[in-house]
């Protein structure tokens, strides 16, 4: 184990790119296509333009203040308590995200591959994975995210080489799917879509120079954004605007549906393979993630031992909701929706806060 | 101590064994290939005929002297697939999967009603069937149909399905018509989706006076094989068959579809200078068809220009006329050729705006571009106001002639002088 190596871009690029790039797969696409039809692939675009001022202006907080990750920043900018109430928010939305986010992977296993198995037991199978790979530390996790990217893109480069013959462009027209300001609007309101890359500035000073986690992230976000619009655009392109938008799945739908030849037919397992690996990685950076926001906010030393309790309560959020349906369409919607000013106005506020202090001048 | 550790782990390693909630052994299922759908007696039930395919049949592992059948037809009524597979476990030994499933043949009567989207729907629903899944029509009943499909060749039935339909395709003389296709068009609302048409019954008074191609199944005047023909399409308007094409005129459909792939036909038309005989054509689409359409949003009016880019290859000329080297005789051959393409899909253009109101070649995608949202595509309404009042204009453009291996047939005059 390179246990003593330190983290680099290419770890920073390969987390980030797990984190929001296997969105591609899960039922996002879904509830995109609810509000939007067939215009819902370039919606992740939309969502990043109008998250983008506020990240740029995070990060040029985090420059200024050297040394600090996200929580430290906000404690010496915004004083004890405005840090608690703020940060307090970030993990809350975070936690209930990721609570949601499991619910939707567990029954996407259980409906499509162990429907005999009874979701409790697929959730704390998930859980035990999940918590064990947290347990390794922050150091492991981006080594096997870094080691494992490249065969998740071999898998996602294989499916659309197999779906690309049943693609027909003309679908994306007419253009604009419900009306063009119905799709603006739930660009803006999905701007939480990027919530991850705020999340993983905890990390700002875990890596050997802070410029390899600037580069890691904004190449990983360029690239994120890349695989999601072309997997989107696929969705769109192979399934008309009407049947989308019943689908809960379009990523299962997909592997189903394709066949290598005629001999070697009902193939979705290969890619299943890929796809739980990656949704296994996938909630256990999640899960340390958080859970280092919880610790560094209470000033709590040990991480790993917070894990436990951490995962085990979002196990819990995520057997709440009754159906896939319901968590996806209302809940997930919803937290969603409102996580988005959070994630806006925060490094505004920051910003704020900071040039009345003067802090900015002084570097 | 580390032998009591390694005792402890031994005792935790054998629950493992039982392993999880989904496991099910090969020998414990039934695959179904075919699934036929047939009305029941009374509304919203319906017969479900499975055909399981016996997997000892035609493997190596098969025993010598194993006189079991290739495959058992099992009927069932209910009132949707899952269910009716739970009932058939009464008296099908295994755990029915459908995992496997090949082609789900609907019957004429079901599939002129309207409950059939209804049925089909749970298609869709249930993660076992495959959007690959083929939807065949038959004319009798579909328990019947699979009961008397009698493969001699092919007696495995997965594999006679795959291949036959595989193959029937590629010639052209059904159209590609799986359940994501089914799904695309019928809930994209503007055009007619095409379903193979199939039939056991062989159609006794009719006249072989037809042509080439143009042929239902159940017409083909054969002798010999398997009695089941796969010929033609049914065709389908918002979910509901509303007529048949004959062979001929689903080549047609997919020629004009650019979302078809079609690899080669075998076309034979009367010799334009001895009209007794036959000049035999093998066609290719060397690209797929332009269509262009110019679209007046006022007038909610479109004028539709087609250009189809092909080649042909000469396979046969039992007239023997010099075709390859005299220049007058070729352009009048491709003259006729030409012509007599375009007579026909203008005739099956024709009839689908006048009798269809829709069309089966999935046009609607071009015209999509000029609309700015769905609202305004959906308040054009392609096929009740754009396409039946359309301007439709066919050209068939020949690019390559090819003569095959020879230059010329044998000189039929020194032959017989």
């Amino acid at each position: 184990m390179k246990q003593t190596d330190t983290l680099k871009t290419g770890e920073m690029f390969a987390i980030l790119s797990i984190l929001i790039a296997t969105r591609a797969s899960d039922s996002t696409a879904s509830l995109f296509t609810q509000k939007t039809q067939n215009a819902f692939w370039y919606v992740p675009f939309i969502s990043l333009l109008v998250i983008l001022p506020s990240l740029f202006l995070l990060f040029y907080l985090l420059k200024k203040y050297q040394d600090k990750h996200l929580i430290e920043m906000m404690e010496t900018v915004l004083g004890g308590w405005g840090s608690k109430i703020i940060g307090l928010l970030i993990f809350i939305s975070a936690f209930l995200l990721m609570g949601l986010g499991n619910e939707s992977y567990v029954s996407q296993i259980k409906i499509l591959y162990f429907p005999e198995a009874p979701g409790i037991t697929i959730a704390l199978i998930f859980f035990i994975v999940v918590y064990f790979s947290a347990k390794k530390g922050w150091k492991v996790i981006g080594f096997v995210s870094k080691v494992l990217l490249p065969f998740f893109l071999l898998s996602s480069v294989v499916l659309i080489a197999l779906i690309s013959n049943d693609i027909v462009v003309d679908r994306i027209f007419p253009f604009f799917g419900t009306g063009m300001q119905d799709v603006l609007w739930e660009g803006v309101r999905k701007g939480s879509l990027f919530y991850e890359v705020f999340l993983v500035t905890i990390a700002y000073t875990s890596f050997e120079k802070t410029t390899y986690f600037r580069k890691g992230v904004i190449i990983g976000l360029l690239f994120s954004i890349t695989q999601l619009i072309t997997f989107f655009f696929i969705y769109a392109t192979t399934y008309d605007y009407n049947s989308i938008e019943k689908m809960s799945f379009p990523f299962h739908d997909l592997t189903q549906y394709v066949n290598i030849g005629s001999f070697i037919t009902n193939i979705e397992t290969f890619f299943m393979v890929f796809w739980i690996l990656a949704s296994f990685i996938r909630f256990t950076i999640y899960l340390y993630i958080i859970t280092w926001i919880f610790a560094s906010l209470f000033h709590i030393k040990y991480i790993e031992s917070l894990l436990l309790p951490i995962g085990f309560f979002n196990l819990i959020i995520s057997i709440i909701p009754e159906n896939v349906i319901m968590n996806e369409l209302v809940f997930r919607d919803a937290l969603l929706n409102y996580t988005t000013p959070l994630l806006i106005s925060f490094p505004v506020l920051l910003w704020i806060v900071a040039l009345a202090k003067g802090d900015l001048k002084k570097q | 101590m580390t032998y009591k550790k390694l005792m402890v782990l031994f005792l935790f390693t054998l629950p493992l064994l039982t392993s999880c909630y989904d496991k099910i052994e090969l020998e414990q299922q039934s695959y179904v290939v075919a699934l036929g759908i047939d009305k029941g007696e009374d509304k919203g039930s319906y017969t479900f005929s499975f055909q399981i395919a016996n997997p000892e049949v035609g493997s190596t592992m098969a025993t010598a002297g194993s006189s079991e059948e290739p495959k058992e037809t099992v009927s069932i009524l209910g009132s949707d697939i899952i269910t009716a597979t739970s009932l058939a476990n009464s008296f099908v030994t295994k755990k029915i999967m459908l995992d496997h499933m090949k082609i789900i043949v609907v019957s004429e009567e079901v599939a002129r009603s309207e409950g059939f989207i209804r049925v089909i729907q749970s298609a869709s629903r249930i993660p076992q069937i495959r959007g690959s899944v083929q939807i065949v029509v038959s004319k009798e009943r579909a328990s019947q149909f699979l009961k008397k499909n009698k493969p001699t060749m092919e007696t495995r039935p997965h594999k006679y399905f795959q291949y036959m339909l595989q193959r029937a395709q590629q010639t052209g003389i059904i159209p590609d018509a799986d359940i994501h296709r089914f799904f695309q068009i019928t809930e994209g609302d503007a055009d007619l989706f095409l379903a193979i048409y199939a039939t056991t019954m062989k159609e006794e008074n009719k006249t072989n006076t037809k042509k080439d191609h143009d042929y239902l199944a159940g017409e083909i005047p054969k002798q010999g094989g398997n009695p089941t023909q796969f010929m033609g399409s049914a065709v389908f308007k918002e979910g509901m068959m509303i007529d048949t094409l004959t062979g001929e005129d689903t080549r047609l459909c997919n020629i004009l579809d650019k979302t078809v792939d079609m690899d080669e036909l075998f076309v034979s038309f009367p010799d334009p200078i001895k009209p007794t005989y036959q000049v035999g054509f093998n066609y290719a689409q060397s690209s797929e068809p332009k269509v262009n359409i110019n679209y007046d949003n006022k007038a909610n009016h479109a004028s539709i220009d087609v250009v189809v880019p092909f080649e042909l290859e000469i396979i046969a000329i039992p007239s023997m006329v010099d075709y390859a080297l005299n220049q007058d005789e070729q352009n009048q051959l491709i003259q006729k050729f030409e012509q007599t393409i375009e007579a026909k899909t203008n005739q099956l253009i024709t009839k689908s705006q006048e009798t269809y109101g829709s069309d089966p070649f999935y046009w609607s995608l071009y015209i999509r571009k000029f609309f700015k949202d769905v609202p305004a595509y959906e308040k054009g309404d392609w096929n009740k106001k754009i396409f039946p009042n359309a301007a439709i204009h066919v050209d068939y453009q020949l690019k390559r002639l090819t003569f095959g291996k020879m230059i010329n047939d044998s000189k039929i005059e020194e032959v017989r002088d």
